[in-house]
């Protein structure tokens, strides 16, 4: 009898186990399955206006703006290297672009490409979004029209920096309109990669942007509007050289914007971002909030990476010219050492200033330089002494002797007014300029002139893409 | 420990129904010296009856009339099987163990005898833990056991090192092992408020039979933790108190003076034109030639001031810290239930200023036991409070051990009027105020609990499970005081993204909880079959589940109130119109676990054990498709001393071969993330705006990183124990390794790599534990110890890729993790002062280019570890001293490259007196180049960190029991002096060699510690 009950016992266990086991390997499959609290699976993450809005602010966030005012700077000539330099930017200052390691030159292909992707991305999904009425259904226009303004500059200014001059059968970028993780997309030509950003551009313009800039709270003008996509198409034409159209987009995006050249404080004070937003001369900028963007320039511990060069400063009327000590800040007693100006401070803090992607500035002396290229000498001198007139005291209106003249004077005018903002190597680069620096601004001759024709005038691709990407070739000189 | 399992056995025996025909043998368990043995464990050989001494020795027990045999074991001693003689009464003389390392193997889900484990396990006892003066336990395990490479990354009082077992076993993740305390898993690296003197003793798990058991976390080994239980017996209190003090070490560089540096800025000056004072009020200087001479004798009365002012900034910013510890432990209990209780302070000043770490501990750990049932629990509270250097380990002017050595000497700390000479430049100064006005602390609460229960239904059947959690909170704060140098500008803000509002001062408080919870129960059978019992099978089946939930959440507030230092109530509410808007964050996330597992256990006559683990692991981790997976293991012992052609072996006293081979995997340090196999999307902020971005690719297939290992190993005992020694070679595939696969950006996947499974590696070598008796008598013994480690590392594949350089570092196809990659150094050109580097083929340029890396210098985890004790004992007198090591390794020394730099001479820092010997004309023969060249990374940098530390030694004095009995109320009494870190053998000319990374960069180095102390026991 003692036998049997251990056996009953015995059975009596292994049925209390096995059903044990039965109910809690089902149970346990669903107690694995979670999910993240404090991150949005993609395929859920664009359901409303709203959530597309907060989409398109990422990538007007990401926006390398700051990238391309450094490298446009040091790359060409508005910069030389400060005693305190730590080995900031020098390779990129003396054209030895290091592509395994990055570094700003070729980095800023990863950064418009990093925006172009969150474009893509987000537009896969765009119209999963249904609009409940007409006013969120202009809401979602608006957004997709900004989105393919973006894409569109943002290969302009790869093609600028990666593929150089226009020519259009000359190997461009790949024109990316569409997100996938197993693409390896080759370089397109420059007429394909231009035609992805016309169609990008016409598209965009025919959303129902505002023609003005909108105000986004105390942040400002940081979204597009219209008269920014004319003056991305104007920036377009110039790049191209279709003269007659840059003329035609940069007046539409003068008239579209409703705003007028600053004089005075109106002009000093965009600087320091104390501008009045509803009517300053500023069309877009990427704001900066806590990063300190001027830190570029100058570290928060005093120490000055760069300083603006002698050659700049050398285009200036010092005493007259407000622009002057609105763009530097002289140091009378350690030499003529200098600052950078435009991103020392604002109420914000220290070195923390806005990025101006657009002003109404470069609209004149686009169309100036547009109209002198069509021989429209007195068109190109009005504009360029309507620019100069609003920043010089007592200024008395120039007239061009000829063609080459005015361009010449008006490129001069872009080197200054336009100094930090991103153009100086682009304006190389468009109209096939070598970089020629005063030997005061450098510590070596050998980075005191890059022909035309040298092969650094093209960033090299990053190495990352190179190794990632079978189909991308590298740009000579780089291999 | 023994004895508690020896008595756990017992009762599981002793509750077997017996049969008829027993006779009762009794008898006295004495030592050799003939004092008796209480508590030893009388087993019937081939039976389960089984009985414990009493207090005088003496025992009786009732065997089946059948049995001939009875084992008698006692902690402490070699266990012997006696023949019962007709008489049926026993004498016996027990001899002493010679190792505590053929004990008993904690694996956290059982206990193995050593006899019959057939894994590579090492066991730190708490000799070589307890009273340490170290704040965080995984630092003392260092040099301890074999195969197992700790550093310590801080010499900050409780800082955790990192911690390796037998290599790296991830490249993007870590390689920390997976620690239990009495069997719950608790969080890796945070042990600042856990009281190491609570441990009884440490396992160290290795190879796959112990790591299949924990299945999917096990691949980079587990430390198990046993705390200490009370014993049947008398109640016993134990005070022991420590005092003593922390210093700085030795450098072993020399910093210029102010008479030197003022020399060399103005040799520096000659050739780059700057704005320091040693060239600017130069009279070599050419800018000063037209001054009147007054002006220049002004500036003669400059210098010389200058010159006066010799700070030593090394002096300002370290100390002599202050030490004290307490532990009071009361342990005692009945045949029924024994119970541990402790409580502790532990008080360690740094030799950094503002930095230190007070610890408050308490634990209960209560046992209970009936005929069939067996409970154990055990709990620790522990609340730590930690102040902090600032940017510890970061280039940082704040870290005020860079200060120390960038500050300029010239400058003086204080101004004539009193106040601290804070301003643009001055390193020293400004890093000095902050020290004084910036607050940075943490509180820590833990609380770590666990329930483990086995009932036996029958003398077959048993069950049961464990239930425990590790809970943890740490709130951090930092306070910023309004008004000075660092809050009104000037300074960098206290924290990246921290704005213009920090002008006005800040309090800032960060809240991190980590919880993690266990739950296992287990249903299994024993049994014993065969003529002569020959065969035994032990059999069980496990379900457990794990979940673990992290939490954080800050807040800084600005505009702080001078009048309330240190509080939250200080902060000015923010509003549109000041600009104080407060800055909020925090986030949330869970893993959890599923888990089955049977492990069947069978042994042949203790001649051979055969050990399978199968385990299947669900984790929410992985892909859905993914999610559930297998691990397995198979182990064998030979216990060749059972043979019987080794009858004839007398000279040994121990000879097992064991061999294991299994797979397990490395959640623990999962790279990927809880839930990175999502394509997943992240809130995001631009301009104040909620914005969406992207913030992981995904990988839906997405595995563990596996490892599969196999073990070799020889456990050996020489005359009588007299040479004890255990030799285990290993060999572990780690497969699947993550790593970061580039995807180029331009595909507009808004993402340019993706962590995929593809990367393989492998570890392989050889450990060795030698212990030896050199001399042992009855006053006199001295044992050598030591155990020595070498790991070869590997990478062996990398999929697609072949390499990935990483800044000064390669991971390498056919390299060891760790890789140092960087440009050769080849001197400097004497004609031109040029800094001269090595191509890729070996010719010498003067152009620094990156086409031109090599991976020649080795790497920084080291191959080599290991570390050795010599103790003796006299009498009443014993000494211990303790070295250890870690060899053929290599680390950038950053250090070097600041201090050796002319650019931050320029830039107004201090460097070292070598620079003095900078190229200045052609012809000049050294190694410091020509400031007119830039200085660059390279292997000029890279040195061999090996080392050899002594890192304890400890002198004793235990008072005789014959004095002591006078007293009637003190059992024991001991008084010791002990140092550590006392001396360091290296070449390395940083601070510390020892590090848990491949760069030097103003580490807080190691302490050496004094201390005095002594343990009473009631």
């Amino acid at each position: 009898m003692h036998f049997k009950q251990v056996i009953m016992k015995r059975y009596k266990i292994n049925i209390i186990l096995a059903g044990f086991f039965i109910v809690s390997i089902q149970a346990c499959k669903k107690t694995v399955d979670l999910f993240p609290t404090d991150s949005i699976n993609e395929r859920s993450v664009f359901q409303s206006v709203t959530d597309l809005e907060q989409g398109l602010f990422a990538a007007l966030g990401a926006w390398p703006g700051s990238t391309n005012m450094y490298v446009n700077a040091i790359v060409a000539d508005e910069v030389k290297i400060s005693n305190e330099n730590r080995g900031q930017g020098q390779f990129e200052f003396k054209w030895q672009y290091v592509p395994a390691q990055g570094g700003s030159a070729s980095g800023s292909w990863s950064s418009y490409y990093y925006v172009v992707g969150l474009i893509n991305k987000q537009l896969a999904q765009f119209d999963k979004v249904v609009p409940t009425n007409a006013a969120e259904n202009t809401r979602k226009e608006q957004v997709r029209g900004e989105l393919l303004a973006l894409r569109a500059l943002a290969h302009l200014n790869l093609l600028m920096s990666f593929s150089g001059k226009y020519n259009p059968t000359a190997l461009g970028v790949p024109y990316t309109s569409t997100s996938d993780i197993a693409a390896r997309p080759a370089r397109q030509s420059q007429r394909e990669v231009i035609e992805g950003i016309e169609n990008d551009l016409n598209a965009a313009y025919n959303t129902p942007l505002s023609n003005a800039p909108v105000l986004t709270g105390s942040a400002g003008v940081i979204r597009i509007s219209k008269s920014v996509v004319a003056g991305i198409r104007a920036r377009v034409s110039l790049y191209k050289g279709e003269w007659t159209a840059a003329v035609a987009h940069a007046t539409d995006c003068i008239s579209k914007s409703g705003r007028s050249l600053g004089t005075g404080t109106a002009f000093t004070s965009i600087w320091t971002d104390a501008d009045v937003a509803t009517s300053s001369e500023v069309l877009w900028k990427t704001r900066f909030n806590g990063t300190g963007v001027g830190t570029l320039w100058q570290d928060n511990n005093g120490d000055v990476f760069f300083e603006p060069s002698d050659k700049l400063k050398g285009l200036f009327d010092r005493t007259s010219d407000i622009r002057f000590k609105a763009y530097f800040l002289i140091n009378p007693s350690a030499g003529d050492t200098c600052l950078v100006n435009k991103f020392f401070s604002s109420a914000r803090g220290p070195k923390i200033v806005d990025v101006k992607l657009m002003r109404i500035a470069e609209m004149y002396l686009i169309r100036a330089e547009a109209r002198a290229e069509n021989n429209d000498l007195t068109g190109a001198a009005a504009d360029y002494n309507l620019l100069r007139s609003s920043r010089i005291s007592s200024y008395v209106d120039e007239t061009f002797a000829d063609k080459n003249d005015a361009i010449s004077k008006i490129m001069n005018e872009r080197a200054r007014e336009l100094c930090f903002e991103g153009f100086r190597f682009f304006d190389h680069i468009r109209r096939g300029l070598p970089i020629a620096r005063p030997s005061s601004d450098v510590q070596s001759s050998a980075w005191q002139n890059l022909p035309a024709t040298d092969y650094r005038m093209l960033f090299p691709i990053p190495q990352s893409s190179i190794l990632a990407n079978p189909n991308m070739v590298q740009n000579p000189g780089y291999n | 420990m023994r004895k508690l399992v020896c008595m756990f056995m017992a009762l599981l025996i002793s509750s077997t129904q017996l049969m008829a025909q027993n006779r009762t043998i009794i008898g006295k368990v004495t030592d050799e010296g003939g004092a008796p043995i209480a508590g030893a464990s009388i087993v019937a050989k081939g039976y389960q009856s089984g009985a414990t001494t009493k207090v005088d020795g003496s025992f009786s027990i009732l065997v089946p009339s059948a049995v001939k045999q009875l084992v008698i074991s006692s902690i402490g001693f070699q266990s012997q099987t006696i023949t019962i003689g007709a008489s049926g009464e026993i004498s016996v003389s027990l001899k002493p163990s010679i190792s505590d390392l053929s004990d008993v193997v904690v694996t956290g889900y059982s206990r193995v005898k050593k006899s019959e484990y057939v894994g590579a396990a090492s066991k730190i006892d708490k000799k070589a833990i307890e009273l340490v003066p170290v704040g965080s336990f995984d630092q003392i395990l260092q040099g301890r056991a074999p195969g197992l490479r700790v550093s310590a990354g801080s010499g900050q009082p409780g800082a955790a090192a990192s911690v390796q077992i037998r290599g790296p076993k991830s490249i993007s993740g870590g390689s920390t092992p997976l620690y239990i305390v009495d069997g719950v898993p608790v969080e890796a690296s945070v042990f600042q408020s856990l009281n190491p003197n609570d441990f009884e003793n440490v396992d160290v798990l290795k190879d796959a039979s112990a790591a299949a058991l924990y299945g999917s976390r096990g691949a980079s080994g587990v430390i198990v933790v046993t705390t200490k239980r009370g014993q049947k017996g008398s109640t016993k209190l134990s005070y022991r108190p420590q005092f003593g003090l922390t210093q700085p070490g030795t450098q072993r560089f020399e910093m210029m003076n102010s008479t030197e540096l003022l020399a060399f800025q103005e040799l520096l000056g000659a050739k780059v034109n700057n704005s320091l004072p040693g060239w600017r009020f130069s009279r070599r200087n050419p800018a000063n030639a037209s001054l009147s001479a007054a002006t220049l004798q002004s500036y003669d009365a400059i210098l010389d001031s200058l010159r006066n002012n010799n700070t030593n900034w090394a002096d300002v910013f370290q100390r002599q810290g202050r030490f004290q510890a307490h532990d009071l432990s009361l342990s005692g209990g009945t045949d029924r239930t024994r119970f541990f209780l402790s409580g502790s302070y532990y008080d360690e000043q740094g030799i950094g200023e503002r930095s230190d770490l007070t610890r408050y501990t308490l634990r209960s750990n209560i046992d209970h036991s009936t005929d069939k049932l067996n409970v154990q629990f055990s709990s620790t509270v522990g609340y730590s409070e930690r102040n902090f250097i600032e940017s510890e380990n970061g280039v940082a002017l704040a870290n005020p051990f860079a200060a120390a050595y960038l500050a300029v000497p010239y400058d003086p700390l204080f101004l004539p009027n009193g106040r601290v000479n804070v301003g643009a430049g001055k390193v020293g100064p400004n890093a000095y105020q902050r020290i004084r006005d910036i607050l940075r602390y943490n509180n820590q609460l833990k609380a770590t609990s666990s329930l483990n229960m086995n009932y036996d239904f029958t003398k077959n059947f048993f069950v049961g499970g464990n239930a425990g959690f590790d809970f943890r909170e740490t709130v951090s704060t930092t306070n910023l005081t309004p008004g000075t140098f660092t809050a009104v500008g000037g300074g960098t803000p206290a924290a990246s993204g921290q704005a213009f509002p920090s002008s006005t001062g800040f309090f800032s408080k960060g809240f991190s909880r980590f919880f993690q919870g266990t739950m296992r129960a287990f249903a299994g059978y024993r049994g014993v079959f065969g003529k002569n019992e020959e065969h035994k099978i032990t059999f069980t089946a496990n379900a457990e589940q794990i979940f673990q939930r992290t939490s954080s959440f800050s807040y800084t507030g600005y505009g702080i109130n001078v009048k309330l230092p240190n509080t939250p109530a200080a902060i000015t509410p923010g509003t549109v119109d000041n600009g104080l808007i407060p800055a909020v964050s925090g986030n949330k996330s869970e893993r959890k676990y599923v888990s089955f597992f049977g492990v069947l256990n069978y042994s042949f006559s203790d001649l051979y054990v055969l050990d399978f683990t199968v385990r299947r692991d669900g984790a929410s981790v992985l892909p859905e498709d993914n999610r559930f997976q297998n691990f397995w293991a198979a182990g064998f012992l030979w216990n060749t001393l059972n043979e019987k052609f080794t009858k004839n072996w007398t000279n040994f006293s121990t000879l097992r071969v064991r061999a294991s081979y299994g797979r397990s995997a490395n959640a623990e340090n999962f790279p990927f993330g809880d839930f990175g196999y999502f394509p997943l999307y992240g809130s995001g902020s631009y301009a104040g705006l909620q914005t969406l971005v992207p913030s992981t690719p995904g990988n839906p297939a997405g595995q563990w990183e596996y490892t599969d290992k196999a073990n070799l190993g020889i456990e050996f005992g020489l005359w009588k124990e007299r040479l004890y020694g255990e030799l285990n070679i290993y060999n572990e595939l780690t497969k699947n390794l993550f790593i970061s696969q580039g995807i180029p950006i331009e595909n507009g996947a808004a993402f340019s790599s993706a962590q995929v499974n593809a990367g393989a590696m492998r570890n392989r070598g050889i450990e060795l534990t030698l212990n030896y008796d050199v001399i042992r008598n009855r006053e006199f013994t001295w044992t050598l110890s030591g155990n020595f480690g070498y790991n070869q590392n590997e990478i062996t594949s990398l999929g697609q890729e072949n390499e990935f350089p990483q800044g000064t570092s390669i991971i390498r196809v056919g390299l060891p993790l760790g890789a140092h990659y960087i440009n050769k150094w080849a001197g400097v050109d004497a004609a031109t002062g040029a800094p001269l580097y090595y191509t890729k083929d070996g010719k010498v340029t003067s152009v620094y280019s990156s086409a031109d890396q090599v991976a020649e210098f080795g790497t920084f985890y080291a191959p080599w570890t290991g570390g050795f004790t010599s103790a003796f004992r006299y009498k009443g007198f014993d000494l211990s001293a303790f070295f250890n090591f870690q060899a053929k390794f290599s680390r950038f020394n950053n250090q070097d490259f600041f201090q050796l730099n002319h650019a931050f001479a320029i830039s107004g820092y201090n460097l070292r007196k070598e620079m003095l010997t900078m190229w200045d004309k052609p012809g000049d023969i050294t190694n410091i180049q020509s400031p007119l060249f830039q200085r660059q990374f390279s292997s000029k940098d890279i040195q061999d960190a090996s080392y050899l530390r002594f890192r304890n030694l400890l002198i004793g004095y235990t008072l005789p029991a014959s004095v002591l009995k006078k007293t009637k109320a003190i059992r024991g009494l001991r008084f010791y002096v002990q140092a550590q870190n006392l001396h360091t053998f290296t070449k390395w000319s940083g601070f510390d060699p020892e590090d848990n990374n491949n760069i030097a960069q103003y580490e807080y180095p190691l302490p050496r510690t004094y201390t005095v102390g002594f343990n009473l026991d009631f």
